[in-house]
């Protein structure tokens, strides 16, 4: 080979080499429109109705009786929690704008908690869906024969965890997993939907919670019912109590079964 | 059986680096009954003798005999019981006992040997009358003159009734008149009770009237007297 | 015996000499008896706040509970307490000496006032009637304490530690929300009226105690449960012997095995530990004492010995035995021994008045709160002690000059000067 034609294999060679390296990080790196999409529908209740109603039960595998909750969700900010065992009725956790509330019978006024509140271990993100568009970068999408794992950064305090691994299928639309990490990326939480009520909705009918760090018998979250439709405003004050009281007799009451 | 009976007695005292020699060779033999008076200049060895006679020291050598008993074979217990009971004891110094009265020291050797209060006090009392103190009886030495005290402690030596009273310069701390009133009272309770006296001393006046003089010098006897219608 | 009155004159020949020892032997018993007195009023005081602190002088608890986290736990889960308290505190209460039965729930949460922190606490549910009749102590510093009767609903009222309420900035009047957890994991809140402001005497307690009736306790918790009964008993010293009656008690009404009921000893670690620190600080002092003592009276005794040589030796010569000697030369320091240790008892005993009158205090102790009044306790035993240590020490203090007296030559003593 003349010194010309080294010269030009070198070049084209590092040029190859580069445009490999990059392409690779940018096949990793760079997350498309498409990504972002797919993230944003993977998402629990993503297509859910703006309002619905749910009862939903919570039970760590190997008991018996678990925490029956009802939830009336609207919009992206507000949910109710009311808890439907005889011995708990009247307190509800209110969810409004990124802050979490008890209200008890025992108690005038609201006792504010920490988001992170977990009722028999399931914190209600988990629950309810992360809202990751709003409350995640993507730092990288990896993808594998359909699978399309994203590594998340929180980008709000109010995010579930600091860092998130979301497991999706590109084809489903539907996630497969969530690994809740801390911000160095260790794994705290598994949360993963093992069944749907509504898929394309993703309204999921169970969901698994493991807690990683202090171990323990996995949590199962069953939806019992889903109901879209128009969710009382007052439901969500912080003040009225009076739409919260009358549900005590109001016909999910009569739903519950007896104790 | 004589009183005293003593064969080659020998005594000796370290002072310091020096061995000193007090008793060289001593015999003598005392008659029960008599007074005996053992003469010579300080350092001659006499209260040696008085001390090795009356079972306060042990002789590094030699014999003693004691009412046919032999003092070297006693223990240091039976010296001491001996003692309380045999013999009887005057001081140049009175040595009574300050914190006791008079009675009360009259009383001591009977007292240790456990006799019973009545008796005892009876006993003590004769015996200060003896010596002219009863009136004195309840009084303690602080209140008493010097030949008062030697009468007191003459009393003591002679309460327990001993075979016999050893003597150390009796009358060392008396004036002449008390020197020659407590010979007295000795030689007379010497008559009446038939106890043997040993008196050490160099007082002439003593010496002169003494029925028998044993005389010392440098540890030995030089000479041994007896005299006829004295004291 | 002999000698005891000879040995009383001997001592009565030197005033100056004898009265110095008498002082020696006498400021050596006060020293031990304002010691023991400090130790006993001390162990009271400990007892007493131990016990009517909130100990109470039994505990009755669920056997499997105690079993779990031992005799010497102080606070115990109302999740896993007794279910039928009343029948048990009835049962209890009808024994001879037993004043009472209190019940009690252990909580822990968090406190808020409206707008304000959050705050952790821990705290207890009592019977306050009870609590006034078995003497418990609420040391109240602002406000009132709990009323008997159980508040009705809504109407429930506590009694906030001092760094507790500091932190929330809440005073007697306001309201403030407790949240708990119950065994369950059931969330609940509870809002109180803040009735006073205690103290419990710790600095660290402060920060995180109150107090509440049982019934809100109760409410709070969700529960019917109490965490232990608290028995309170007319005496103290029969903790041990109550424990086998109310244990005998407990059986005879089928619940033999079923609770377990534990005497205030043993659940007061501290006291425990206290105890033996104070006893080994008297131990040491002691000690001191007995070796300055021995030393200070022997040698006057040695001087005692060596100013009557001759009069030794005279005696010796009269025909009294070492033994004899000997035997005045102890009676003597048994003399100075036992009168010095009178004199130091009574001494003892009026410095024991005058300090408890002048109401001393003593700095708070290492965490606690309040200061600690100085007080004296009279113990008989240490006055009998102290005698019978003094005569021993005396008699240690006479070993040398004994010694000395009966080992002098008779012939050197007489010619002693």
């Amino acid at each position: 080979m003349t010194e010309l034609g080294r010269t030009f294999a070198i070049t084209a060679f590092a040029a190859l080499a580069a445009a490999l390296l990059l392409g690779s990080s940018a096949a990793a790196d760079a997350a498309t429109a498409a990504d972002r999409t797919l993230l944003a529908a993977s998402d629990l209740f993503a297509a859910a109705p703006a309002e619905f109603r749910a009862e939903l039960e919570i039970r760590r595998l190997g008991e018996t009786a678990g925490a029956r909750l009802e939830i009336f969700h609207q919009g992206r900010d507000l949910e109710l929690v009311r808890f439907l065992a005889p011995r708990e009725l009247g307190k509800y956790l209110l969810r409004r704008f990124g802050k979490l509330y008890f209200l008890a019978p025992g108690s005038a006024r609201p006792v504010e908690l920490a988001p992170s509140y977990r009722v028999q271990g399931a914190a209600l993100q988990e629950l309810l869906g992360l809202d990751l568009a709003r409350d995640y970068d993507i730092e990288t999408v990896h993808e594998e024969a359909g699978i399309a794992t994203f590594e998340l950064v929180a980008k709000t305090p109010n995010a579930a965890a600091p860092r998130l691994r979301w497991v999706v299928s590109r084809k489903t639309r539907r996630p497969l997993r969530a690994d809740l990490q801390s911000s160095s990326g260790k794994v705290l939480r598994v949360v993963e939907p093992k069944a749907w009520r509504d898929a394309a909705r993703g309204v999921p009918e169970l969901l698994v919670v493991k807690d990683v760090v202090s171990g323990g018998a996995p949590i199962e979250i069953r939806f019992q019912s889903f109901e879209p439709g128009p969710v009382d405003p007052l439901l969500f004050s912080l003040d009225n109590g009076a739409a919260r009281r009358s549900l005590s007799a109001g016909p999910a009451a009569k739903r519950s079964p007896s104790p | 059986m004589p009183a005293f009976r003593a064969r080659g007695l020998r005594k000796s005292y370290r002072l310091g680096n020096t061995e000193i020699r007090a008793l060289d060779g001593v015999d003598l033999e005392i008659d029960a009954g008599e007074l005996v008076v053992l003469a010579g200049p300080s350092g001659s060895g006499k209260s040696t003798l008085l001390h090795l006679l009356g079972a306060l020291d042990t002789a590094d050598a030699g014999e003693i005999e004691f009412a046919g008993e032999s003092l070297g074979r006693l223990s240091e217990r039976e010296r001491t019981l001996l003692r309380r009971r045999k013999l009887g004891f005057i001081f140049q110094s009175f040595h009574l006992v300050p914190v006791l009265t008079a009675i009360e020291n009259v009383e001591y050797p009977l007292w240790i040997d456990d006799l019973p209060a009545a008796p005892r006090r009876r006993r003590a009392l004769a015996m200060l009358d003896a010596v002219g103190m009863s009136s004195r009886a309840t009084h303690r030495p602080e209140r008493l003159s010097g030949g008062e005290r030697q009468r007191v402690a003459i009393a003591r030596a002679l309460v327990h009734e001993p075979l016999a009273v050893l003597a150390d310069e009796p009358t060392g701390n008396l004036d002449s008149r008390n020197a020659t009133a407590i010979f007295d009272l000795l030689a007379a309770l010497r008559r009446e009770r038939g106890t043997t006296i040993l008196v050490a001393t160099h007082d002439p006046a003593l010496m002169a009237r003494a029925p028998r003089q044993i005389e010392l010098r440098d540890g030995r006897v030089t000479a041994d007297e007896r005299r006829e219608g004295v004291a | 015996m002999k000698f005891a009155r000879f040995a009383l004159r001997n001592l009565a020949r030197n005033p100056r000499r004898t009265a110095l020892s008498l002082a020696i032997v006498a400021a050596g018993t006060v020293g031990l008896l304002l010691t023991a007195g400090f130790v006993r009023f001390s162990f009271d005081g400990l007892r007493e706040a131990m016990i009517h602190g909130g100990l109470g002088h039994l505990e009755i608890a669920s056997a499997a509970e105690v079993a779990r986290r031992g005799e010497a736990a102080l606070d115990r889960p109302a999740a896993s307490g007794i279910a039928d308290w009343r029948e048990v505190q009835s049962t209890v209460e009808a024994l001879p000496g037993v004043v009472a039965a209190g019940a009690n729930v252990h909580l822990m949460g968090m406190a808020q006032k409206a707008n304000g922190a959050s705050v952790s606490f821990v705290g207890v549910g009592v019977e306050p009637g009870r609590e006034q009749r078995m003497g418990f102590k609420t040391r109240l510093r602002a406000g009132d304490p709990l009323a008997e009767a159980p508040p009705a609903e809504g109407e429930d009222v506590a009694l906030l530690a001092s760094g507790l309420a500091a932190a929330l900035g809440a005073a007697p009047g306001d309201i403030v929300t407790l949240l708990a957890t119950s065994n369950e994991g059931m969330l609940n809140a509870l809002d109180v009226r803040v009735a006073g402001i205690l103290t419990t005497g710790v600095q660290e307690l402060d920060t995180r105690f109150l107090k509440l009736h049982l019934a809100s306790a109760q409410r709070l918790l969700s529960t019917d449960r109490v965490s232990n009964l608290l028995v309170g008993l007319v005496d103290a010293r029969e903790s041990e012997s109550a424990r086998r009656t109310v244990t005998a008690a407990l059986a005879r009404h089928g619940a033999s095995g079923e609770f377990a009921v534990t005497p205030w000893t043993k659940r007061a670690v501290f006291y425990a530990q206290v105890r033996n620190l104070y006893i080994g600080i008297f131990w040491f002092l002691g000690a001191i004492v007995f070796v300055l003592v021995i030393l200070a009276t022997s040698n006057t005794l040695v001087m005692a010995v060596m100013e009557r040589v001759r009069e030794i030796g005279t005696l010796r010569a009269l025909g009294t035995t070492a033994g004899q000697v000997a035997s005045g030369v102890l009676w003597e320091a048994l003399w100075l021994g036992l009168f010095g240790a009178i004199l130091g008892g009574i001494g003892g005993a009026a410095l024991i008045a005058l300090l408890n009158s002048a109401n001393l205090k003593m700095p708070p102790p290492p965490g606690a709160v309040d200061p600690i009044d100085l007080r004296l306790a009279y113990v008989p035993e240490a006055f009998l002690g102290a005698i019978a240590l003094m005569a021993v020490v005396l008699l240690l203090a006479a070993l040398a000059p004994v010694r000395r007296a009966t080992h002098i030559s008779v012939v050197e003593a007489l010619g002693h000067d």
